[in-house]
């Protein structure tokens, strides 16, 4: 028998699945339910393994880590990913904020040089 | 605590004719093709007052500027890389075309600043070189009076590193409030204070999407729950 908590992440699991799936509908179209449900535990699991634990810091680590390509958590050219979530000066706000500055930059550029 | 940023100081950029995506090309302002600006692009600013209303000023060369071909040799241009300090006019600018815009927010007491630097110009214009003091140092000049963080620039001031910062700037803001509201969005549908387990995902993991159970399934399931619950069954 499920406990408490089983249910709770189980249901966790299957919200996680529905975001991903309306928030990023181009990306998870030819994902079956089990490939995404493996992707996203993996993501889910990186972003404990970095010390977030609530089911909102989770989910924003996971849907930020989703804006990016599927390698980037092991790619060179992604490492101020692995730096930021590293860091021992920021506490998890600080983390997310980081991430997204670093992103909208690195995004800037990447249009600047499409439109080029 | 009362905003008292009730002015804004605004750079324009028309950028160099290249730095245009192709895709805008034919959407955006019309421009003189006979102008200087239109190749090599060209900057200026505005100051709004808190009534809303804008003054526009930019420097050009004399020389540049349409219809003033017969100036004395003396402030004629030369060439691109030359040193020569030509006439140089402070000119309202507020029917230039442009195509990148960075607007501040500004105190009365900042405009006044700019406003003085601007009208001091016009009454008496600087002169004009292409590479030490052209329309944009002096853009950069006068929004430096209210001591503005303004888009960086090279050693030589260009129009297109202006267009290239700002539109870096606009997709940076852009990119940082889609991930803002996807933030808004997360909050609401996945609580604050319950934590995820990484162990129990695991476990998660490893069920199958669907099982099927049949009666034999069921009945021993059955069985071995009643064993539990009164013993031997």
């Amino acid at each position: 028998m499920s406990t408490q908590k089983e249910l709770e992440a189980e249901r966790f699991v299957h919200r996680g699945m529905q975001y991903l799936r309306s928030t990023f509908a181009d990306q998870t179209a030819d994902m079956t339910d089990e490939v995404l449900k493996n992707r996203f535990i993996d993501l889910c699991q990186l972003a404990i393994s970095h010390g977030f634990e609530s089911e909102a810091d989770v989910m924003t680590i996971v849907d930020f880590l989703f804006r990016l390509p599927q390698d980037a958590p092991d790619s060179p050219d992604y490492e101020w990913v692995k730096d930021i979530l590293l860091s021992e000066d920021m506490d998890n706000a600080m983390k997310i904020d980081a991430l997204y500055n670093a992103f909208a930059l690195l995004t800037a550029q990447e249009t600047e040089e499409t439109d080029q | 605590m009362t905003d008292n940023r009730v002015c804004k100081a605004t750079i324009y950029s028309e950028s160099p004719d290249l730095m245009i995506p192709r895709k805008l090309k034919h959407m955006i302002m019309p421009r003189d093709p006979n102008e200087l600006g239109t190749a090599v692009g060209h900057v200026f600013f505005g100051i709004t007052d808190k009534n809303g209303v804008e003054k526009v000023y930019g420097l050009h060369a004399v020389c540049a500027m349409v219809g003033n071909d017969n100036v004395p040799p003396e402030d004629r241009m030369g060439p691109i890389f030359s040193t020569r300090k030509v006439a140089g006019c402070v000119a309202d600018d507020s029917k230039e075309p442009y195509d990148d815009k960075l607007v501040y927010n500004i105190t009365e007491e900042q405009y006044k600043k700019i406003e003085k630097f601007a009208e001091d110009a016009k009454a008496n214009p600087p002169k004009y070189n292409i590479l030490t003091n052209n329309c944009v140092c002096f853009a950069y000049n006068a929004l430096r009076q209210a001591e503005v963080k303004l888009p960086p620039q090279l050693p030589v001031y260009t129009p297109g590193m202006t267009s290239l910062h700002i539109r870096a700037l606009d997709v940076a803001q852009t990119t940082k409030k889609n991930l803002g509201l996807a933030a808004a969005k997360i909050l609401k549908q996945f609580p604050p204070t319950r934590s995820v387990s990484e162990k129990i995902l695991e476990d998660i993991r490893k069920k199958p999407s669907m099982e099927g159970h049949g009666v034999t399934s069921v009945v021993k399931l059955l069985k071995s729950t009643l064993n539990k619950k009164y013993g031997r069954f």
